[in-house]
This record gives structure tokens, sequence and C-alpha cells, in this order.
């Protein structure tokens, strides 16, 4: 008997565990704390190394290193201090948590210029460079088109026209990259010819973009009119 | 240590179990709530807009329809505001549904179009011109079609019957629904004319994917050049690249003129050039503009980012500036060699134009500027209104305290056409 019960509190603990483990996941936010790992452990401390807060190696490992920095940078920047990385915390550092949903901070980058880099970078950041410059010049190209939203957020967030929007791909910070591609299509650059769609062959399957005339294929993307 | 009775054991571990999967059932509940709340919330954006759509449809066919009732510039320069402002109401209200909502672009094209045409002919009355037959025609044919719409928007909001939301282009060609809307006869950025404007900068012969290539090298001996395509967009290039993608060159088929080049700068610098870096960035350009046929270029604006300074030229003809032939100009920071160039804009507009005299003078211009405003130099300028009007324009650099504006009156009514402020921005002068 006693050799039963034992082997139920084992059961029992065990249980305990599972639950224990499992709340969190079903109730926190993403958030990066001591002991998280990863690419963007490493997004956070090039940030803190750069503005002075971090002086530790950048190795995508959150130690007491890093906590030291997130605390300091929380107390100068007026956030609740608790050396833990949250959606307000990221939000001021400029990075995007998985799976929540705080946006990037636009930072000194002009407004639409900003925009227009997040949607060049979430949509076409694999691409050459022309290429990404070509998606910037199709969004400018709509918010001159009489067909299509007359400015960059308008064109961006129109309901159902960029699968970034989407899936949330948007609030992703921009490389410096994206935001030279977006500066290049701001001053005029439009290597589609005058394009307003563009779409991955691999990909797409919708009937009617597939039918338009290719204007130009760049990387993987064909642009159409 | 104290024993447990035995009987908390046999029923402790079910209840706590029990109690484990009333927490993760909780959370699966309130996590499912919070899914639907979400739901609701956009079912009820897009519902809310497509009633803002549907409202404003409705003001709309009224505005319209006033417009054919007034008699003085007055009101009707009033009724065409608010004719502007609802077709702007409307069209933000078309964005945010998802697109097959508003059965597809034509009616954002309409509503674009209407508010175009609006502005075009309270400019038009502002100047004390009376409308033409023809227009109070077009604006009985927006009314009509504005209550079409209207009454079918509104019949699904008062029925409750929204749309289902489909995808984003489900495959319908839009052309056969562009016919329901009327077509409007002016010169309007939006309009049907500008938008399908042909270039006119280019002549000569169509030239072939080997002459290209031999062009496209003559400028870049020192470097080996892919052939990547053809763009086939309203001027048809033929696209080179080299150093694996880092240099890009497009020639146009007609003519073999060089169309955009642009390279990779050195460094990386974003800091205002000194202004003696600005005057050798601007020697090396125009040196590069002038050996490569551009004829006289006057400099206007400037920006620099990412290593690279951006000068914007227009061509010159008898000391009219045309700022529609537009060439930009990237050079490097570092090395202030010329490593890119943009002649789009210059290839599109680039002819010889017949300029009219100008009715006024300069001094009538003068005398025309605001009294608040210096003004510190004054030139002839034609100036783009869309890709088909052009207007002469005095331009007038002025300064008020420390600020810039350039104002543009019309060398032949007098009109304030266009005022600009200059902005100082950290990445250059910008007029806004």
């Amino acid at each position: 008997m006693m050799r039963m019960i034992r082997k139920r509190g084992r059961v029992l603990l065990l249980a305990l565990i599972v639950i224990g483990c499992l709340l969190p996941v079903l109730t926190a936010e993403a958030a990066l704390r001591r002991g998280s790992k990863g690419d963007e452990v490493v997004a956070v401390q090039k940030r803190l190394k750069q503005w002075g807060y971090y002086d530790g190696a950048v190795d995508g490992v959150f130690g007491a290193a890093t906590e030291r920095a997130v605390r300091l940078f929380q107390k100068k920047n007026g956030l609740q201090v608790d050396g833990v990385i949250g959606p307000k915390t990221a939000a001021a550092i400029g990075i995007t948590l998985s799976g929540s949903s705080a946006s990037t901070g636009a930072g000194a980058a002009n407004g639409d210029v900003y925009l227009l880099a997040q949607c060049i970078y979430s949509e076409s950041r694999g691409e050459p460079y022309k290429g990404q410059v070509a998606v910037g010049a199709v969004v400018l190209n709509r918010v001159k088109s009489s067909a299509f939203p007359n400015s960059i957020a308008g064109v961006v967030y129109q309901r159902g026209a960029f699968s970034a929007v989407d899936d949330g791909q948007i609030n992703l910070k921009p490389d410096d990259t994206a935001l030279k591609a977006a500066k290049d299509a701001m001053n005029g650059w439009d290597p589609t010819g005058g394009c307003l769609f563009y779409y991955n062959p691999d990909k797409t399957t919708n009937a009617w973009i597939r039918s338009r005339p290719v204007v130009v294929r760049i990387g993987e993307h064909v642009f159409c009119k | 240590m104290m024993r447990l009775p035995k009987k908390i054991w046999l029923f402790g571990l079910p209840a706590l179990l029990l109690i484990g999967f009333a927490v993760l059932g909780a959370s699966y509940l309130k996590q499912r709530d919070t899914i639907a709340e979400q739901q609701r919330l956009l079912t009820a954006q897009t519902e809310s807009a497509y009633r803002a759509l549907s409202d404003d449809l409705y003001d709309l066919s009224v505005a319209l329809s006033k417009t054919e009732a007034a008699s003085t510039p007055a009101r009707l320069s009033k009724t065409f505001a608010e004719v502007r402002r609802l077709s702007a109401g409307a069209a933000r209200a078309l964005s945010l549904l998802p697109v097959s909502y508003g059965d597809d672009s034509g009616l954002m094209q309409f509503l674009t179009r209407t508010g175009d045409y609006a502005e075009t002919l309270l400019d038009r009355v502002l100047n004390g011109q009376m409308l033409t037959e023809d227009q109070l025609h077009s604006l009985s044919d927006l009314r009509a079609c504005c209550s079409d719409l209207s009454k079918t928007y509104d019949g699904s909001v008062t029925g409750g019957s929204f749309p289902q939301d489909t995808d984003f282009y489900s495959g319908e060609t839009n052309e056969e629904n562009l016919a329901q809307y009327p077509s409007l006869l002016y010169d309007g950025p939006f309009s049907e004319s500008s938008e399908q404007a042909e270039p006119q900068g280019l002549s000569g012969d169509l030239i072939d994917e080997t002459e290209a290539m031999r062009l496209a090298q003559a400028l870049f001996s020192d470097r080996s050049l892919r052939f990547d395509g053809r763009t086939e967009g309203t001027i048809v290039t033929y696209d080179f690249s080299g150093d694996g993608g880092e240099l890009c060159v497009s020639i146009t088929e007609r003519g073999g003129e060089l169309y955009y080049f642009m390279d990779k700068p050195t460094g990386d610098r974003n800091d205002p050039p000194s202004d003696a870096e600005s005057e050798r960035l601007h020697a090396s350009a125009s040196a590069y503009l002038k050996e490569h046929g551009f004829g006289e270029m006057e400099p206007s604006y400037a920006q620099y980012y990412a290593g690279t300074v951006v000068l914007n030229y227009a061509a010159v003809q008898d000391g009219v500036i045309l700022y529609a032939d537009l060439v930009k100009v990237y050079a490097d920071r570092e090395t202030g060699a010329v490593i890119g160039l943009d002649a789009a804009n210059y290839r599109f507009h680039h002819r010889p134009r017949h300029v009219a005299l100008p009715t006024l003078t300069e001094q009538d211009a003068r005398d025309r500027i605001s009294d608040a405003l210096t003004i510190e130099a004054v030139s002839l300028a034609l100036i783009p209104k869309c890709n088909t009007r052009e207007v002469l324009c005095y331009e007038c650099k002025c300064k008020r305290d420390e600020t810039f504006f350039i104002v543009y009156i019309n060398a032949q009514n007098g009109a304030e056409e266009e005022i600009f402020e200059v902005v100082n921005s950290d990445e250059g002068d910008l007029v806004v």
C-alpha cells in the first residue's frame, strides 16, 4: 500500500509540474529574460551596446550582464525596472518580439520613409537590392494611381493588399538596406517601369494576377501593371 | 513527521488533477473569448467603414446635385470643396474594406477622379471662369452614378446583408466594371489623359539587345555587364547588371538613351556636406551631365543619405526652367564620383517647348507676392500640373524670418499657382 501511495504522489507531482509548465505558455506574453537565447537577444544586445548600456559580448545569450544593461535601459527610459524585455521595453529598444504585437519605434526616420522601408523589408528582404527598390516603387506607383488610396499608409494598410500586413511581418524592424531602398524609391527610382502589382510566381495561384502581362522580372518577383 | 491519512491521497490526487484541468480549460475559454472579441471588433470596423462609404456616396450625390443648382462663384466653390472632401472620405472608407467589398479598383478610381475633377473645376471657378456645357454634363453624369452607387450600398446596409469577405482580386477582371463609371475629360494628376500619357522625350529608331549592350558597355568600359532582360514599361528598356547586381544600367529601346544607372556608394555618411564639398559634388555632377549630352541644366535641391548625395537638375530652355524634365544625379560622398543617374522623368518629358510670351512682367509678379515675404530671386519656369499640362510661372524665391518659400505666379493670369516651403531636414532641403 505504501508503495502505491508513493507512486500516486509521484504522479501528482508530475501532473502539477506539467500544469505549471503549461500555464505561462497559455497566459504570458512573449518576453525575453535571463536564460533567453537567440536572434532577438542578439538584436537587443547590439542596440544596448550601440547606446552604451551594454559592454559584454553580443552572443545571443541573455545573461547577468545583459540583464544589468536592460535594467539600466529601463531606468533611464522611465520603464518598469524588472530586467525583463516585455512588449513595452521591446518597443522602446526598437525590436519586435515574436508572438507579441508590440510595434517598432519609428526612431528618427521620417514616418513615411520608415513605413515604406517596413513594407519593403517584410515583403522582399531576401531579394536583390534592385528588387527591394522595385517593391517600394510599386507602393509609390499605387499612391500616384487613381485606382488606389493616395497615401503610403493608405496603400500599405489597404485591406488585403499586402500579405506582410496580414501576418504581422510589417512590424519587423527594417534593416539599413531596406531604409536605403525606401529612400531611393521615394527619390523616384522605379525599376518596374510604372507597375502596380507584383507576385512570386512560385507561390501565387491567383489566376487574375497571373493573367496580367508581365512587365519585368526581378529576383523572385514578377511585376505587372 | 506527521503522517497524513491515506484517504487524503486517495481523493486528493483526482481533485488536484481536476483543478489542473479546470485551470487549463479556463485559460482556453479566455483565449477563445479574446479571439471572438477581436473578430467582433474587426467586423464592427468593417461595417462602420461600409456604412461610412454608403453615407458619403449619398452625400456626394447631393453635393454634386447642388453644383448643378449653384450660380454664384462663392457657392460653387464651397460646393466643389464639399465634393472633394466627400470623395476623399469615401475613398478612405473604401480603403478600409477588403478590396472585393468595393467591387474592384474601379470604384476607387471613380472616387479619386471625382475629387480630382472637383478640384480642377474649383480652380476654374476661383480664377473667375464659368463652367462649360460639357462640364455641367459631366457633373450630372457623376451625380447619377453616385446616386445609383449610394442606392446599392445603402440597400445592403439597411438589409444588414454585408457582402462576404473574399480574396483580394479574386480573379474578376475589372474592365467590364469600369464601364459603369462615367469618363471625365479634364487634365488633373489622376485624370485618364494624364495616367495614360505617352512619353515624349524619346525619338529615333528602336535598338536591339546587342546595340543596347554596346551602348551600356561604352558607359562602363571597365566593368563587365550582363543582360538581365527587358522592362516592358511605359518606356521600354534593356536592363544590365554588373558586379553581382551592385551596378544596374538601363538603356531605352527607343533611341538607345541612358534611362538610369545605379552603383553602390563607398561609404555610408549621412551628415550634411560642407559648402566646399557641396560645390565639388555639384561640379562633378554638372560635368557628367554635360559630357553625356544633357544640355543646359539647372541644379535645384539636394538630399544626402547612405553615403550618397542626390542632386536634382532640371532642363533649361531659353532661360525658362523646365521642372518636368528632371534628372537626378547620385554622387559618392567619399570619392565625389557620379555613381547613379535617374533620367526617367527627363526621357518621358524632354522635348523643345513652345513657350508663350508672358503677359505679366517680372515686376507684376513681384507685386503679387505677399507683403509678409522678402523676394530674393525671380526666374521663369514651366511647372507641371500633371503629365499633360504645364503652366508658365514666375518662380519667386522668398523668405520670411528664417523660413524659405518658393511662390509660383502664373505668368499669364497672375494666379498664385503653387507655394512650396523649403524645409531643412536632416537629409537635405525638401520642398513641401
